[in-house]
């Protein structure tokens, strides 16, 4: 029996192993190694983390019920509109609205277009949040502040990073989405305690 | 199957090789005009492999950069336990299959592209390398890298299972496809 030639085969062993670019691509390697080394961008994964824990955290917190209140403020919450802002509960502790009174900031130079409306959004709902933060369940309340801590973190880490690097789009989009999670998480707390 | 130990010993001379390990020490030493010898030495076999495996010439341009670009940075890293090549290939094939983007670019154009488009020369002579290339280019995607990897470049299936995150039975099975949709592409 005579083995008769794969065409496929024949095919195979006479493509060439090497192809010439059609463009000589040194040049721009060349730039790019010889490029100053990006500063390391520790903060990105530092933020990516303390986001994923606020939002792991903020899930868990309205999706799974209050054992002692039966409060399953998680869904509402996930599903609020904008909120009513409630007039101060009668009798609420003063204590508790000290302990989440917003400190005064410092005067700041805006890093984004858009951060001195962020500003006055932000400082709109943040001068009612400890109101919120008292009328609702203590546990709840207790995740709320770990994600404002968290989110809070963010946005300074966002502000320092983009400080240096103040054309980054990244860092740019970076903060701004954290000013749009605080603004949200603001809003739900809001909510929240409307409902109650 | 052709050149078996291709990539596991590509086949380069031993001068060769040893022209690589002096540029390789010096490149690492940071000489860049040594590392721009190493570019020129392989800058067709990896081109070759990424247009292939990538089924892109223009995609492939920007892959065999980024190759180079990695090559670079990692030269640290090389010991010269196998070839410059052969390290400089695992670069390539690992910088193609991580690059998603070119995928989803790829997937689309293969979506368009039918399989049978081989066309007999204007004097009724098929140049059978064009033909081959033009209807690798036109394989799925996961077919033509099985192909490229063991019938080009010569690696196993447990090797190419290994870096595709597939079974060897899989590679096996798109082999078999990819030879099959190639006949029929070039008959």
């Amino acid at each position: 029996m005579t083995d008769t030639p794969d065409p496929l085969d024949e095919a195979i062993a006479a493509l060439p192993r090497s192809i010439e670019p059609t463009t000589d691509l040194w040049p721009a390697i060349s730039e790019r190694i010889t490029a100053p080394a990006p500063r390391r961008r520790w903060w990105r994964p530092a933020i990516g983390i303390a986001m994923a824990a606020g939002l792991a955290g903020l899930w868990w917190s309205t999706t799974s019920p209050d054992p002692q209140t039966g409060n399953e403020g998680a869904t509402e919450l996930a599903q609020a509109e904008m909120p009513e802002m409630a007039d101060d509960a009668p009798g609420e502790s003063r204590s508790a609205v000290d302990a989440a009174e917003p400190q005064p900031e410092p005067e700041r130079t805006p890093l984004l277009a858009q951060e001195p409306e962020y500003w006055l959004a932000l400082a709109d709902l943040d001068s009612d949040r400890a109101r919120h933060r008292v009328r609702v369940d203590s546990k709840v309340a207790d995740v709320f502040d770990t994600h404002f801590a968290d989110i809070d973190l963010a946005i300074e880490h966002s502000r320092g990073a983009l400080s240096q690097h103040p054309d980054d789009p990244h860092l740019q989009q970076m903060l701004d989405h954290a000013y749009r999670q605080k603004l949200g998480l603001l809003k739900q707390l809001a909510d929240a305690a409307r409902r109650l | 199957m052709l050149g078996s130990t291709a990539l596991v010993g590509l086949p380069i001379s031993p001068p060769a090789a040893n022209a690589d390990t002096s540029l390789v020490a010096q490149a690492q030493r940071g000489h860049i005009e040594a590392f721009e010898q190493l570019y020129r030495a392989h800058a067709p076999r990896v081109f070759g492999l990424c247009s292939r495996l990538c089924g892109d010439r223009s995609a492939a341009e920007g892959l065999t950069q980024d190759v180079f670009v990695r090559a670079w940075e990692k030269l640290g890293s090389f010991r010269g336990d196998a070839s410059f090549s052969t390290w400089l290939h695992r670069l390539a094939v690992n910088a193609v299959l991580a690059d998603r983007r070119s995928s989803m670019r790829r997937l689309d154009r293969e979506q368009r592209v039918p399989h049978h488009e081989s066309q007999p020369g204007p004097h009724g002579k098929v140049d059978a390398s064009v033909d081959l290339e033009r209807a690798m280019s036109g394989l799925p995607r996961r077919a033509r890298m099985v192909f490229v990897l063991h019938e080009i470049e010569g690696l196993r299936h447990e090797e190419i299972a290994t870096m595709m995150n597939i079974t060897a039975g899989t590679s096996k099975g798109q082999l078999h496809r990819a030879r099959q949709l190639l006949r029929e592409a070039l008959q």
